[in-house]
């Protein structure tokens, strides 16, 4: 059996209009891993994660859960996985303990997962509260907690942090990274910022518009970002500064006085300063771009 | 089959504290206040009539306008409160990504529909009989206290009542699963309703489902006969198991 706990093959799926959404996705989620599964909003995320848990009947391709079938193993699989897709799935009229107990009893686990989860959670002195009168992020909790009751070996999260005030989105990331390291868990989480993937993830796959293109560890992609990084360079005079970095550095584009440079390392960086410095030209700014999902895009496809 | 137990008992408590369970109490008990407040506000009308079988009379006056329109209403209604928690919450996808088998789901939740409508027809017997009682307390002119509770008629009304009630589960409990909006099954549901009393007349009516509760209890209406209640289990499982099959085959959930 492969080490992935999550694989699809071919995973083609097409709206009613024919508008194709997923095409050929081809995932793999490594067991221990979590996996970033980043894209802008309508990438097709959310599809592909309801095709795994099979809320959307598939059309073409393949779904595998621990080395299983999703088809043939509903139930066997969904035993063994906990999930939150898109916004909490919480019965607001009962309180949070009410609305534990009753996925307990579906899950048919002890009554004393709903203490250790609540634990887990943080949400145990506000337990008896209606699930209605939750801020938005202990509603995600909340249904977090929901996903962990039955103590599953895989967690897939749609975009856990989405609306979620800062201290909000941090309490969600140490919770995913506490659940990954000390309980064991994979977890797929799905977001639409890089920034945030990066703080968490171990494997990233990337998908824009039904297509998958980018899929590897971490360290790949941060190698992949390097590789594309560039120095935003604001001087007094664009046109020396150009002729003078020309032969020694790529200079990528020249903008009004801004000029970009292939980033090689900091060493390079501080060299190219003095020498713009050394030949009269005054030097306002110098930083690194910003490398954010579009750029990131644009660097991935034009490879 | 134990999962299946578990899970119907997981249905329940979400069904606490909603507005169908206020429903059910309320529907249960709402027709038997109303009657016992015309027993006692008007006992110089009302004492006549309930000189001789005191207790066949007040069945009379609460089953009357309870199986005309309060009961079928209420069962549309119930219907489409209990699929609602799930539309309205956004929780179907989570009851369908946990491990529940289809007919598990599917008819769990139409149990509890079930036994929604029979804590009604319980609330509803128990209420006549209290304020049956309570009328005699008020007026001592009413002779429900000496006079024997007929057992035997509640039972056999109650129960004629309710299987010709499901038929109706089942068609308002396909609309409500189809239908996310809680509106459209309502609307659909009393259009239904209303229907049926406009062609109550018809020759054909034993074969429309929403006609059943006054055809059961207004005999004048079928000549005594009882064909609709066999129409009744024919409707029940033939849209059962269509709309449990088109939950199956359905290609998106939640």
């Amino acid at each position: 059996m492969s080490n992935h706990i999550i694989e699809t093959q071919r995973l083609d799926f097409l709206f009613r209009s024919g508008q194709p959404i997923l095409q050929q996705l081809s995932l793999q989620v490594p067991a221990g891993s979590i996996y970033g599964f980043l894209g802008p909003n309508g990438a097709g995320k959310t599809t592909t994660l309801r095709l795994i848990l099979g809320l959307l009947k598939k059309q073409q391709g393949s779904v595998t859960l621990f080395g299983k079938e999703l088809a043939s193993n509903r139930i066997e699989i969904l035993k063994r996985l906990g999930s939150l897709i898109e916004q909490p799935s919480l019965y607001l009229h009962l309180t949070g303990r009410e609305n534990l107990e009753v996925f307990r009893l579906s899950y048919q686990c002890p009554k004393q997962r709903v203490n250790e989860v609540l634990d887990i959670v943080k949400l145990k002195d506000v337990a008896n509260k209606k699930a209605k009168a939750y801020s938005l992020g202990m509603k995600q909790r909340l249904s977090i907690a929901i996903a962990l009751l039955h103590d599953p070996e895989l967690l897939i999260l749609d975009e856990p942090t989405n609306g979620l005030d800062p201290s909000g989105i941090i309490e969600t990331r140490e919770l995913i990274k506490t659940l990954n390291r000390e309980h064991g868990k994979t977890v797929m989480v799905s977001s639409h910022m890089l920034a945030e993937v990066e703080k968490m993830a171990t494997h990233v796959g990337i998908i824009n518009k039904g297509k998958l293109l980018f899929q590897g560890t971490l360290q790949d992609l941060q190698k992949l970002k390097s590789n594309q990084s560039a120095i935003e360079i604001e001087v007094s005079d664009t046109l020396k500064a150009k002729q003078v970095l020309n032969g020694h550095y790529a200079v990528k584009e020249v903008n009004g006085a801004r000029m970009l440079v292939h980033f090689e390392s900091r060493e390079k960086m501080a060299l190219m300063n003095r020498t713009l410095v050394q030949e009269g030209i005054d030097v306002y700014q110098m930083a690194m771009t910003q490398n954010d999902l579009e750029n990131l895009f644009i660097q991935i496809t034009s490879e | 089959m134990a999962s299946f137990f578990i899970n119907t008992r997981a249905e329940m408590l979400k069904c606490r504290k909603t507005a169908a369970y206020w429903l059910t109490i309320i529907a249960g008990t709402i027709v038997p206040i109303i009657s016992w407040i015309v027993l006692v506000a008007n006992p110089d009308e009302m004492l006549k009539e309930f000189e001789t079988d005191a207790w066949r009379n007040l069945m009379n006056l609460n089953w009357q306008p309870a199986a005309a329109f309060f009961l079928p209403m209420y069962v549309v209604l119930v219907t489409s409160l209990v699929v609602q928690i799930e539309y309205r919450n956004n929780a179907w996808k989570q009851v369908y990504a946990s491990p529940r088998s289809y007919a598990d789901i599917f008819f769990s939740k139409f149990v509890i529909i079930h036994l929604l409508v029979l804590a009604s027809l319980l609330f509803f017997n128990v209420t006549i009989i209290l304020t049956g009682l309570a009328a005699s307390a008020v007026n001592n002119g009413y002779k429900f206290s000496g006079t024997p509770i007929p057992w035997y008629d509640m039972l056999l009304v109650t129960s004629k009542i309710y299987i010709s009630v499901l038929a109706m589960t089942a068609i308002q409990y396909w609309i409500s699963l189809r239908l996310r909006n809680y509106i459209a099954p309502v609307g659909i549901g009393l259009a239904l309703l209303i229907t049926a009393v406009m062609i109550i007349q018809w020759k054909k009516i034993v074969y429309y489902p929403y006609a059943y509760t006054a055809l059961t209890y207004f005999r004048n209406l079928n000549k005594g006969g009882m064909n609709h209640l066999t129409y009744s289990f024919i409707w029940f499982a033939g849209i059962l198991a269509l709309g449990f099959l088109d939950t199956v085959k359905r290609k998106e959930r939640g």
